[in-house]
């Protein structure tokens, strides 16, 4: 199961709703998915899955 | 009378100090290598025949590489230790000259003073310093994996060919195909890299961009290329 957040930067326009929507067709989804403009005509996505657990090594981990 | 104690305390790590690098100067050139030279000389100049002769010289080469490579660590090891041994001494002696120095004698007795200069004794052990490395190596470990992890995490959108390809695949007209999604899923979690073997590493993360932690454009190449996934290409 994922954990911790995923982010990814400089999304192009007509590419956000298809990193979104990826995004939440992973098993299990995202508690979270959101992008954000970053003032340079790109956007930043980023999913939250839940907080990885401590001493999690190879697991992507919370931030 | 601290200081008194704190003296003799410091004269015997000197001298525990003084003792450990003239160990590290004589070992390389003391018993254990030119013992088994010798010995390796030994087994190979009798009558034996040529080939036990031949296996006891590559025996006592092999042995005495290996003292060579023990002394070798030992010598490159124990300034590091020595340097731990000698931090550990100065933070607990800190500790004891600013309670004598600040501390009102009711408030830092002579009970405490000695508990802090059975300390200062412990701090100059070698196993003290041997864990304390050992301790730095796995917190730095730590800190190293954690900075990976968030490289992993933290990707720049890709148009690159494959991941366009990946893209499309998996998103046309408006929506995901959940079926491909799940098979690339778990055929991400059937790969040999760490951080995706059985690590569900969500395939939205791979297939939209791109991280030098990750590396993920061969990998990508990977999946296009596997027949079990059938990706037009």
């Amino acid at each position: 199961m994922p954990c911790g957040t995923f982010t990814v930067k400089k999304v192009p326009k007509g590419k956000v709703q298809q990193t979104i929507a990826l995004f939440k067709a992973n098993k299990p989804p995202p508690t979270n998915v959101s992008s954000t403009p970053d003032g340079s005509g790109t956007f930043t996505v980023v999913a939250e899955f839940p907080p990885c657990p401590p001493d999690t090594s190879h697991d992507p981990g919370g931030d | 009378m601290v200081y008194g104690k704190m003296q003799v305390l410091e004269d015997d790590f000197l001298d525990f100090e003084r003792s450990l690098n003239s160990a590290g100067n004589y070992v390389s050139v003391g018993s254990d290598l030119p013992v088994l030279v010798l010995s390796g000389l030994a087994a190979t100049t009798g009558g034996a025949a040529t080939k036990s002769a031949l296996a006891a010289a590559s025996a006592g080469i092999v042995g005495a590489q290996g003292v060579v490579n023990k002394d070798l660590y030992y010598q490159k090891t124990l300034p590091a230790l020595i340097s731990q041994m000698q931090a550990n001494r100065e933070r607990v002696r800190l500790r004891i000259i600013q309670n004598l120095i600040q501390q009102p004698d009711g408030a830092y007795p002579l009970n405490s003073a000695e508990i802090d200069l059975k300390r200062l004794e412990e701090a100059g052990s070698l196993v003290n310093a041997v864990n304390d490395i050992s301790q730095q190596a796995t917190t730095q470990k730590k800190g190293t994996e954690q900075q990976i992890q968030q490289q992993l995490r933290s990707l720049t959108f890709s148009s690159s060919d494959t991941a366009t390809k990946l893209q499309a695949w998996l998103y046309s007209k408006g929506n995901v195909d959940q079926g491909r999604y799940d098979a690339l899923q778990a055929w991400l979690n059937r790969q040999p890299e760490s951080f995706l073997k059985n690590q569900d590493y969500p395939p939205a993360a791979f297939v939209s961009g791109d991280t030098d932690a990750a590396n993920l454009e061969p990998i990508r190449e990977r999946a296009l290329n596997d027949p079990t996934l059938g990706i037009p290409h």
